[in-house]
């Protein structure tokens, strides 16, 4: 099909707008659209709701643990007076040694005490 | 330099064909920037069939963020643009609405129809409103367009509603577009009016002489607007 002339003549009177910039009443818009429920129908993008389930990734801080893996775990409840208790816990915490410590060593002092004395 | 929107919030009225239309014969003597802002971009698609007049240029990445600098933008490259936007009542209408020279309403013959574009002439008429408060002399022209209406029939409820319209003082275009067939092919056979062959599509010659009667009342109008500026301005 061959293109026919135009029949509108020159539309030379139409330029293209040297940069004239519409007042852009943003709230006009705002206010506009509100009052005649033309509320934003855009899906908000998928980068503006990835951060929020980012930051539990993170490892909650850990306090120090006073636990010493000694390979004991054989438990014994002993009567004894609380001046001896009192001896023991004072004598764990001076050198710093686990109560199961200071009993294996306290008992080979002991056996080593007799094997001497007789 | 004009800015011509279409806005229908309801679908189907015919906002992209008589858009398309209108585009296609404007860029047979000028440049036209068509902006796709409906998000199933239509012009997009149809303009990928390979068959784009030259002098019609397509912006298909409008979105609510971005429509008023696309706006601006075709604006200052071309002397005609044209917003065809989404059926539905949303934001980006008003924004489209707020940088345009003149807002065509695309109106099918029924009273579901004519309701909507009810709220179309109300946004319109606020943002006037509204801006004439700063800008004294700002005027947003507008006109229905009465779209797929039958060529020989006229019926009572089309009457009625241009009746309304009228009485309404609400401007309307004398030229209807017509239910055509070719003005569906156009979207078929991604071709323009001109393109389409007559010996497939009926009625090709009277399309063209409804999109020309369509497109001669648009310039008429933007120059009536024009002149109207410049009035003011003087």
């Amino acid at each position: 099909m061959n293109e026919r002339v135009s029949p509108f003549g020159d539309l030379g009177d139409f330029a293209p707008a040297p940069p004239k910039v519409k007042p852009e009443h943003r709230d006009v818009v705002e206010e506009v659209a509100a009052q005649n429920g033309f509320p934003s129908r855009q899906a908000p993008k998928p980068a503006a709701q990835v951060p929020t389930p980012a930051a539990p990734a993170q490892e909650k801080e850990q306090l120090p643990s006073r636990r010493k893996v000694t390979g004991r775990s054989e438990q014994i409840n002993i009567k004894t007076t609380f001046a001896a208790k009192k001896r023991l816990m004072e004598i764990s915490v001076e050198r710093d040694m686990p109560l199961g410590e200071v009993l294996e060593q306290a008992l080979a002092a002991l056996e080593k005490s007799w094997s001497e004395g007789t | 330099m004009p800015t011509i929107v279409f806005v229908s919030p309801k679908g189907g009225a015919g906002k992209t064909t008589s858009s398309l239309v209108l585009a296609e014969q404007l860029a047979r003597s000028a440049d036209v920037t068509v902006i796709d802002a409906d998000p199933n971009r239509p012009i997009e698609s149809w303009a990928k069939g390979g068959a784009k007049p030259e002098r019609l240029h397509v912006v298909a990445d409008a979105d609510e963020e971005n429509i008023i600098e696309r706006i601006e933008e075709a604006a200052a490259r071309t002397p005609f643009v044209i917003v065809d936007l989404e059926g539905t009542a949303s934001k980006i209408v008003v924004m489209a609405v707020s940088q345009a020279d003149f807002v065509i309403v695309p109106t099918q013959g029924s009273q579901l129809d004519a309701e909507q574009a009810g709220r179309a002439f109300r946004v319109i008429q606020q943002q006037e409103k509204m801006v004439q408060r700063r800008v004294p002399g700002y005027r947003l022209p507008y006109s229905v367009l009465l779209t797929r209406t039958n060529s020989a029939i006229r019926t009572r409820t089309l009457a009625h509603i241009e009746k309304g319209l009228v009485a309404a003082g609400v401007p309307v275009f004398d030229t209807e577009l017509n239910e055509r067939e070719a003005f569906r092919a156009m979207f078929s056979f991604r071709q323009p009016l001109a393109g389409l062959n007559p010996a497939e599509v009926a009625n090709v010659d009277k399309a063209v002489a409804n999109a020309e009667d369509f497109a001669r009342e648009v310039i008429a109008a933007l120059r009536g607007a024009q002149q109207q500026a410049q009035e003011v301005q003087a």
